[in-house]
């Protein structure tokens, strides 16, 4: 156990995808302030009813407001670029981040506390070191906190499923029977095939689903770790991400997740037998 | 100057506990929040409600259709006021209106009660208005109709 944990904690590799990583975490921060923006200009969330997890005073004024959504959208452009203070400002985002959620918990989504969660776990990762607008880095570095952005997902993979298990209505199929009994209409007017959701509205598809989905979950949150079904757990979660994404609302979910995705990618082996790392096919600049 | 990012291994290992233990705290305890937020319940219900609010005038309830309402201020000169006016939230702001229930009907109620008070509080021009209630018809998963009737605190009326 302490020699797994040394292991863990001095454990260095190939970074060049965490550079990745950040580029496409900078640009849903990017498009998280692009909307806290376009929010703003309908209105101030602080001159209507909301509800503030940290005390009244500590919620900011308009102005205060106005100048916070500006460095989120300041400081995703330094994310993305990765050229000065790259981590600094990942970090940064996700401080603000969370500070407006606990300024309001209407605005509360989990895909938004994820995104910041993630952010700040790789800002303590060295992913600045590749893609971007600057000469390359070394491209090897500790890999511990980019263990703990993998960590972080099964966490938030382990706790879905563990609520939808705990949950007899899950279980049964009758949330995603309800479900799609609510939405088919909407499904089928953006292109699903009626007969389709004739057939996923029956009961007993839905309970098959549901336990698919609850499996899928529980699965993704070890499946990852392992060897030797890691490739098979990225493509399965990938396409099961990108069915969620096609059928329900999720924000910028998916592609938190698929980015996410990437902290495992160098810890695979293909069939030769060599590590994904030695192709350095990723790297730019 | 050492970089503030790049943390030494007794840090690392710190902090990693102590961002475990802060991650599990929370999901496990995302039951007590009725809104279960930090708790990553994906998708938790697949639950509809409606509201009609009510107005407590001289102790009785008086509809105000879709949210909007007239009332006397402390001039005496009669007024309109709307829920809208104050509550923007997509699920919240649609008295009359069946809508999705984002994250569960608890998490929705308990926004609804926090709304009530909030425009209690807030509608100082209204000087009729006892208290506000909202008639809640909830379909949790599908099942239902069940009624709940959420008050807000009493406004403080000037006599």
């Amino acid at each position: 156990m302490i020699a797994a944990l040394r292991r863990w904690r001095d454990e260095e590799g190939d970074v060049a995808m965490l550079g990745l990583a950040r580029v496409a975490f900078g640009l849903l921060l990017g498009w998280n302030a692009v909307r806290a923006a376009r929010e703003l200009a309908r209105g101030y969330f602080g001159d209507v009813f909301h509800w503030p997890l940290v005390p009244e005073v500590l919620v900011p004024s308009r102005a205060v407001y106005t100048i916070v959504v500006a460095a989120q959208l300041v400081l995703a452009l330094l994310v993305v670029a990765g050229r000065w203070r790259a981590r600094e400002a990942l970090f940064a985002s996700a401080v603000l981040g969370t500070y407006v959620l606990l300024c309001d918990r209407l605005q509360f989504h989990h895909n938004r506390w994820a995104l910041f969660c993630q952010a700040l776990l790789l800002s303590l990762a060295p992913c600045d070191r590749s893609f971007r607008l600057a000469p390359r880095l070394p491209g090897v570095g500790p890999l511990w906190a980019a263990r703990l952005v993998g960590l972080q997902l099964s966490i938030i993979y382990a706790a879905s499923a563990g609520s939808k298990l705990l949950d007899p209505d899950w279980r049964s199929g009758v949330v995603l029977l309800e479900r799609f009994h609510l939405y088919a209409s909407q499904a089928i007017a953006a292109g699903v095939p009626e007969h389709l959701m004739n057939v996923l509205s029956q009961p007993a598809a839905a309970s098959v689903l549901a336990k698919g989905a609850i499996a899928t979950e529980l699965f993704l949150a070890v499946g990852l770790w392992s060897t030797r079904t890691r490739v098979f757990a990225l493509c399965w979660g990938t396409c099961f991400h990108l069915i969620i994404e096609a059928t329900s609302r999720v924000e910028g979910f998916t592609w938190l997740v698929l980015a996410s995705y990437l902290v495992f990618v160098p810890r695979m082996r293909w069939p030769s037998g060599g590590a994904a790392t030695r192709h350095h096919w990723w790297s730019v600049s | 100057m050492p970089y503030v990012l790049a943390l030494g291994p007794r840090a690392r290992v710190l902090f990693a506990a102590g961002w475990v233990v802060l991650q599990a705290g929370l999901v496990l305890t995302a039951s007590c929040r009725p809104d279960g937020i930090f708790g990553f319940r994906m998708f938790p219900e697949a639950s509809t409600l409606e509201f009609e609010l009510d107005r407590v005038v001289g102790g009785a309830a008086v509809p105000a259709p879709r949210g909007e309402w007239s009332a006397r201020d402390a001039t005496g000169q009669l007024r309109h006021f709307s829920w809208r006016d104050r509550v923007t939230d997509p699920v919240l702001s649609s008295p009359g209106t069946r809508v999705f229930a984002s994250y569960g009907v608890d998490a929705q109620l308990a926004r609804l009660q926090r709304a009530l008070d909030d425009v209690a509080r807030h509608e100082a021009e209204d000087t009729e208005t006892e208290r506000f209630v909202a008639r809640v018809v909830v379909w949790r998963n599908g099942r239902g109709p069940d009624t709940v009737v959420l008050e807000s605190a009493p406004r403080g009326l000037q006599p």
